[in-house]
C-alpha cells in the first residue's frame, strides 16, 4: 500500500478545497459579521452539506440505528474514538499539559487492553475521563487568532485556525495508515454513519431550536470551540456578559459590544488562550 | 477657586472609579446565595417535569410557566436579544415580543425535560459576576448511570432594585443561549420584519408544544 500516495492525495484535496474557498470566492469585508466575510459562499456549502445530510447521511444513520442496539453503536464510537486519542495526547504535549498527556495515555492503554480494542470505555470509571484536544486548540493556546469562519463541503464548519488540525487528525490516526483507501474508505464511512446516528437526537433539537440554522451552527461552533480551548473552565466572557445595561448597541452580533466596564473585547481578534486573570476559571465548591 | 473645585471633583471621581472594582470584589458575595436559590427553584421544577411522566408537553408547560416567569428577567433578555431593533419598536410590539419570547422559553423547557432516567442537577458553586449586581451560578446536569459526560449549565443572574435575583443568561457546555439567539435574530431581521420574527417564534413554540403530544 502506498502511504505517501494517500497522504499526498489527501493534502492535494484539502489544499484544493481551501484554495477554492479562499481564492475563488467573494471575500466581503463589509459582511454583517466581520468574522464571517465569506458568508455568501459558506451558506452555499452549508446548503450543500445539509442536502447531502438529508438525502444520504441521515437516512443511512436511521437505517444503522434501526439495525443496531445503542450499546453497540456506543461501542463502535468508543472504538473509533480510541484511535483519535494519539491526536489528543500529541496536542496535550504541544500545549505543555504533561499530566493530561500521561493520563490520556493511560486511558488508551486501559481501553485498548481491558476495553478489548477500545470497544468498551473502561477507563472513565477508573478515573480517566475522555478529553478532546486537537491542533486547532493547540494553535489557540499558542496565541493564534481564530481567523475567518469557513464551511467546507463534506467536512463542515471550521475557523481558519482549525484547518491545519484536519491534517493532524488524519495523520495521527492509525486507521489512516493501516487501511489505505480500499479498507480505509468503508471503515471511514461506517464511522461517519455511526457518528451521525449518535447525533440524530442532537440535530433534532437543533432543528427545533434554530430559526436560521446556518447562523445557529456558526455561533454554536464558535462558542463550543472556545469552551474546548479553555478545557471547559470558563467560557467566552463576551458571550456570557452581554451589555445588559447599555442602550441599543450595534446589534450586528454578539461579542461586538463595547463593554460597559471597560474590559477589553477580545472576541474575534485574538485567541482567548488561558486567561490568567479570569477568576471564573476557578471552580468553587460550596 | 472655581477651577480648583472642579479639579478636586474630577480627581475624586477618577479615584472613585478606580476603587469601584476592588470594592465590588470585597462587598458583593453576601447576597449571591439568594441567586443560587433562584436557579435551584428552576431546577426543582425541571426535575419534577422530568418525573411527571407522559403527561404531554402542554401540561408540562402549564406546570413550568409560573417558575420560568418568576425566575427569568424577560424584559432585560428581550432588550439584549433584539439589540438595536428593540429601540425601534413601539410599546405594543415590545410587549408582544416579550410575551412570545417568554412562551418559547417555557415551551422549550417543557419539550426538553420530558423524561427521567438518571439525570440530576448539582450546584457546583456561585460567585459575583463581572459587574455590580450580577451573580454567576455554576451547575451540572449529571447522568451517572448512562455513563455520559455531565452537561455544564452556568447561569448569569442580575438583581433588580429591590434585591431580587433573576436569570438573564444560560450557558450550556460553553454555548451562551442569549448570545446565540441575539446573533440569530439579528440575521433573521436583516431581511424580515419584527412581525415576521414574532410569527416564526410563535410557530416554533407551537411546534414544540404539539410535537411531543402528537407522538
Amino acid at each position: 500500500m502506498d502511504m505517501d500516495g494517500v497522504a499526498t492525495a489527501l493534502k492535494g484535496v484539502l489544499a484544493g478545497v481551501v484554495l477554492a474557498v479562499l481564492g475563488g470566492c467573494a471575500h466581503n469585508p463589509n459582511a454583517p459579521d466581520p468574522r464571517d466575510p465569506y458568508e455568501e459562499t459558506n451558506r452555499k456549502f452549508y446548503s450543500f452539506n445539509d442536502a447531502l445530510d438529508r438525502h444520504v447521511l441521515e437516512p443511512a444513520a436511521h437505517g444503522w440505528q434501526a439495525i443496531t442496539p445503542i450499546g453497540f453503536r456506543q461501542g463502535v464510537s468508543n472504538f473509533y474514538g480510541n484511535f483519535y486519542y494519539l491526536n489528543t495526547i500529541l496536542n496535550n504535549l504541544l500545549q505543555g499539559k504533561l499530566l493530561s498527556a500521561i493520563r490520556d495515555s493511560g486511558r488508551v492503554v486501559l481501553n485498548t487492553t481491558l476495553g478489548i480494542g477500545g470497544f468498551f470505555d473502561v477507563a472513565t470509571p477508573f478515573g480517566f475521563p475522555a478529553h478532546q484536544e486537537d491542533f486547532g486548540q493547540t494553535l489557540a493556546v499558542w496565541g493564534v487568532g481564530e481567523g475567518d469562519y469557513l464551511v467546507f463541503p463534506f467536512l463542515g464548519p471550521a475557523t481558519q485556525r482549525d484547518v491545519p488540525g484536519f491534517g493532524t487528525a488524519f495523520i495521527t490516526n492509525p486507521l489512516f495508515w493501516v487501511g489505505g483507501l480500499v479498507i480505509g474508505l468503508p471503515v471511514g464511512m461506517l464511522e461517519v454513519v455511526n457518528t451521525r446516528a449518535n447525533l440524530l437526537e442532537a440535530t433534532r433539537l437543533r432543528d427545533e431550536a434554530a430559526l436560521d440554522p446556518y447562523t445557529f451552527t456558526r455561533e454554536a461552533y464558535r462558542q463550543r470551540r472556545d469552551y474546548l480551548i479553555r478545557d471547559g473552565e470558563g467560557f467566552g466572557q463576551d458571550d456570557l456578559y452581554l451589555d445588559f445595561n447599555g442602550e441599543f448597541d450595534d446589534g450586528a452580533g454578539a461579542g461586538a459590544d463595547p463593554d460597559a466596564a471597560g474590559l477589553p473585547d477580545s472576541a474575534g481578534t485574538s485567541a482567548p488562550a488561558k486567561p490568567v486573570d479570569d477568576s471564573s476559571d476557578v471552580l468553587k465548591i460550596d | 477657586m472655581h477651577h480648583a473645585r472642579r479639579l478636586v471633583l474630577s480627581l475624586g471621581l477618577c479615584l472613585a472609579a478606580l476603587a469601584v472594582p476592588a470594592a465590588r470584589a470585597e462587598t458583593q458575595p453576601v447576597p449571591v446565595a439568594a441567586a443560587v436559590a433562584v436557579v435551584e427553584t428552576l431546577h426543582s421544577a425541571l426535575f419534577a417535569s422530568m418525573q411527571a411522566g407522559d403527561v404531554g408537553t402542554r401540561v408540562r408547560a402549564d406546570q413550568l410557566r409560573p417558575v420560568v416567569h418568576a425566575g427569568f428577567d424577560f424584559p432585560t433578555i428581550a432588550r439584549v436579544v433584539l439589540g438595536q431593533t428593540w429601540g425601534k419598536l413601539d410599546e405594543a410590539e415590545r410587549q408582544r415580543f416579550l410575551a412570545v419570547f417568554a412562551e418559547l422559553s417555557v415551551a422549550t423547557y417543557a419539550s426538553r425535560f420530558d423524561s427521567h432516567t438518571d439525570e440530576r442537577f448539582v450546584t457546583l458553586g456561585s460567585e459575583p459576576g463581572r459587574r455590580q449586581g450580577e451573580a454567576l451560578v455554576r451547575t451540572q446536569l449529571q447522568r451517572p448511570a448512562s455513563g455520559k459526560q455531565p452537561v455544564s449549565l452556568h447561569y448569569l443572574l442580575r438583581s433588580d432594585s429591590d434585591g431580587a435575583w433573576r436569570i438573564v443568561n444560560v450557558v450550556a457546555d460553553g454555548v451562551s443561549d442569549l448570545s446565540l439567539k441575539r446573533t440569530e435574530y439579528a440575521t433573521v431581521l436583516r431581511d424580515a420584519s419584527i412581525a415576521d420574527l414574532i410569527a416564526r417564534l410563535e410557530s416554533q413554540t407551537q411546534g414544540l408544544l404539539e410535537g411531543k403530544d402528537a407522538e
